[in-house]
């Protein structure tokens, strides 16, 4: 009955209804598509820089993450490596060794990261085969090493040409060899691309006298929800003898960049909403006071006043909900489209991302909690707006309404 | 005529008009603010990255900038950098040697940039003596004193008064040792910059390097940020063989980030007038449609119809403009306070700093914005204008006059 006859109401004036069901429409269009790109860059951007190369956790050696020091490497042995591979969730187990050490060919020296990779493991989870700009990839085999493009231009090699390695290694000993450049790798972040050089990991065990230890096996979980369920079974497993980090610990700029994003969008959101509730208000006041003869003539006829406010209530709920109806229908094929069609960022603002270690790509995400969160907000907003009407005609003189 | 026509028309109903006009001066108000702050931090982050080390202007030597090896210093430097202090508008130069180095401890290796100074100059172009937490700037007697970031600090485990073990490559190629003195302990807003920069005296390095003083790059100080195109341009025609660099092209990552603050805020203001371009055309819809029947007496007394339309156009540019001029007013105020006072986003220190600003912004809005947001506005009202005024031209005055 209630529904009916207010259902009718909106539709005596069309054109108003229409224009007012359209600014909630744009309201929700805009909120769904920014929250959705920003919550889809967020998911693709934490994938994409852990895949490249920390993974979603790292188990390292205590105290290693603040002075990446060989002397807090580990053994993580091949029989715990498969016992990590078991556990729900996890794609991967990726053991490295890490050290800095000078690097040099001919007259000129660089400083240099050096990591002991185990080469099939680590082209699964970080795709490192296809970085390769020239040469061939890593084998078993323990000679030869990947360099990156930027610090392969600095010392002027090229594959075949030998570089020497001089470092520091386990306990503090002299670590030395001359080895050959198998391949050249490209990577997008400069500083990684100006540092960066990769030799099997028996190799690098042997140079850095680290035999048989890792200074971090990366763990990459099928997608971060699961992130937590991982964490708690590595956690039990080790049994705190040796530290396990998350990549929010690891890459903590990202993290930052991310709430400092969110937090400008959801401002952004409010002051929307603040203006489209006005709007709201606006045309539901006007809707109300134009009426306020026809009310008079409903309460003398003896119409209950609270039932005439569920009805104008109501109304306000339709119009928001038609609103934010069309707004999510007419969002859902953008965002679907742009799901499978990440809009990539080009010119200075690609810099921009790289320096962040983010590849720079537009993604929108299709979570059901954007749709939901953004009709819930509407519907509040309807809500709060539909006290006017109520308040009107609870405070409604009929003789005087009529007269006027 | 019109004009006072449409002025009166305006406040008919008080109610319905003032809530249009809260509703523009409250979205103008929000975006204008969230803006301002925006534009803050662009600036912040533009001025605390010149402050810390980029300077105005630089001059390298244009093989250094593929090449950063130790011999492409800049030719008879100490004569280019006297003469660049010369050239009016400049306040202060600095000379800088550079090395890529590695800095050791007991327990870990990092590699560093060393940039050997004279801090009587450095002090005169960059704020970092005023960043240390420890120690003092160059003051004591110690034969290789050193000033390092808070955060290498830590990853090294180095303390005020530990040794330090920098190496790094002579002019000849050979591999260079020496022991360092931590004399002071700087922290900035970028933790990246403080983990890779490492300052000691230029004297040292030269008997180290056993050469005639060296410089690699002139980090030029302005006297205001305005002369900058100009003096580039002096400077770059005086030295053609070398590179001369403003610090946009230096950072274009933080160049573009901080103008993309100006245009992230026009987008949301350009938003949040789409978002008040459906109430204000709704309430002006309205509003015409009451007067639909003098509207229609109007017309069929000879009132011409162009007048009619321009009196409705007026009504909306006149009802925000209104609500715009108080958007300004509270906008103004509010910003020109905080660019006073600042506010102090501390709380989220760690964050602001990992994108190098500072936790205290001032907010600001350039002139520019003052001119093209009225602009903007009364177009935004003479859209929102289009429909209520087509239906008052519209309107049969037989038909209006005896049906309403």
């Amino acid at each position: 009955m209630y529904i009916a006859l207010s259902w009718r109401n909106l539709w005596r004036n069309k054109r108003r209804s229409l224009i007012a069901a359209a600014s909630v429409f744009f309201a929700v269009l805009l909120a769904v598509v920014m929250r959705s790109v920003q919550n889809g860059s967020y998911a693709y951007m934490i994938h994409s820089s852990v895949k490249f190369y920390t993974g979603y956790l790292q188990i390292q050696g205590k105290g290693y993450w603040d002075n990446r020091s060989l002397d807090q490497s580990i053994v993580i042995n091949k029989k715990q490596q498969q016992e990590i591979l078991n556990i729900p969730h996890v794609i991967s187990a990726v053991p490295r060794l890490e050290a800095f050490s000078l690097v040099s060919h001919e007259k000129v020296t660089k400083v240099s990261q050096i990591i002991g990779i185990d080469p099939i493991l680590e082209n699964n989870m970080t795709e490192l085969k296809k970085k390769l700009v020239k040469g061939k990839y890593l084998t078993d085999s323990p000679d030869g090493v990947l360099i990156g493009q930027g610090l392969a231009d600095m010392l002027k090699v090229s594959v075949g040409d030998s570089v020497v390695l001089f470092g520091q290694g386990y306990h503090g000993v002299i670590a030395a060899a001359r080895l050959p450049v198998v391949g050249i790798v490209k990577f997008p972040i400069s500083e990684m691309n100006n540092a960066m050089v990769f030799l099997p990991l028996p190799n690098a065990q042997n140079i850095f006298s680290a035999y048989g230890k890792i200074t971090s096996l990366a763990i990459m979980v099928d997608t971060i929800k699961n992130q937590n369920k991982v964490y708690k079974s590595l956690k039990a497993m080790f049994n705190n003898q040796y530290t396990l980090m998350t990549w929010q610990e690891m890459m903590p700029d990202l993290v930052q960049g991310i709430e400092i994003d969110n937090a400008s969008g959801l401002v952004m959101l409010i002051i929307l909403y603040i203006v489209i509730a006005f709007g709201i208000f606006g045309t539901i006041m006007m809707m109300t006071s134009e009426r306020a003869k026809e009310f008079a003539v409903l309460i003398s006829i003896g119409m209950k006043k609270i039932r005439l406010i569920w009805v104008s209530s109501l109304e306000t709920v339709f119009l928001a909900f038609l609103g934010a109806f069309a707004g999510t229908v007419v969002s859902l094929p953008i965002i679907f489209y742009f799901h499978y069609n990440p809009i990539p960022i080009t010119g200075n603002a690609a810099r921009a991302f790289d320096t962040l270690g983010v590849e720079p790509i537009f993604n929108f995400s299709t979570e059901p909690s954007i749709f939901i969160n953004q009709a819930i907000v509407v519907l509040i907003i309807a809500l709060a707006t539909a006290l006017y009407p109520a308040l009107f005609i609870g405070k409604l003189d009929p003789v005087k309404a009529m007269k006027s | 005529m019109l004009a006072s026509l449409a002025w009166k028309n305006v406040w008919r109903n008080k109610k319905r008009s003032l809530i249009m006009i809260l509703a523009i001066a409250l979205g103008l108000w929000g975006s204008l603010l969230a803006g301002a702050i925006w534009m803050g931090w662009g600036e912040s982050m533009v001025n605390t990255a010149i402050d810390r080390d980029l300077s105005h202007i630089q001059i390298h030597n244009q093989k250094y900038l593929q090449n950063k090896e130790i011999t492409n210093f800049i030719p008879d430097g100490f004569r280019v950098l006297k003469e660049t202090i010369s050239v009016p508008g400049v306040k202060a130069a600095s000379g800088r040697t550079l090395i890529e180095g590695m800095a050791a401890s007991p327990i870990s290796t990092f590699g560093v940039k060393i940039v050997g100074i004279l801090p009587v100059e450095e002090k005169k172009v960059t704020n970092i003596h005023t960043r240390l937490i420890e120690g003092k700037y160059f003051e004591s007697n110690d034969r290789n004193p050193i000033i390092i970031g808070k955060k290498l600090a830590d990853r090294l485990n180095l303390k005020l008064r530990s040794k330090i073990i920098i190496s790094f490559q002579g002019l000849d190629g050979s591999l260079i040792y020496a022991a360092f003195r931590i004399v002071g302990i700087y922290k900035t807003e970028s933790a990246l910059f403080d983990q890779s920069n490492v300052f000691v005296q230029q004297a040292n390095l030269f008997r180290l390097l056993n050469t005639e003083p060296i410089i690699h790059e002139i980090a030029i100080r302005l006297q205001s940020s305005r002369l900058m195109p100009q003096i580039y341009n002096e400077v770059k025609t005086k030295y053609p063989n070398l590179s001369v660099q403003t610090w946009k092209e230096i950072a274009p990552e933080i160049a573009v980030t901080s103008a993309a603050m100006e245009s992230f805020t026009y987008l949301f203001l350009t938003i949040i007038l789409l978002a008040l371009l459906f109430g204000i055309t709704n309430t002006m819809l309205m509003s015409v449609m009451e007067r639909i029947r003098e509207l229609g007496v109007l017309i069929a007394v000879g009132m011409k119809r162009i007048k009619v339309f321009t009196t409705i156009l007026l009504e909306t540019i006149m009802l925000s403009l209104t609500g715009a001029a108080g958007g300004f007013a509270i906008g103004g105020i509010t910003i020109t306070y905080f660019s006073y006072t600042g506010i102090d986003f501390s709380a989220f220190a760690s964050t602001m700093e990992s994108f190098g600003a500072s936790p205290t912004l001032y907010p600001f809005l350039p002139m520019s914005m003052y001119i093209a947001l009225p602009l903007m506005i009364v177009i935004t009202a003479s859209l929102s204008a289009a429909l209520p005024a087509w239906k008052a031209v519209h309107i049969e005055p037989a038909t209006a006059v005896r049906i309403y």
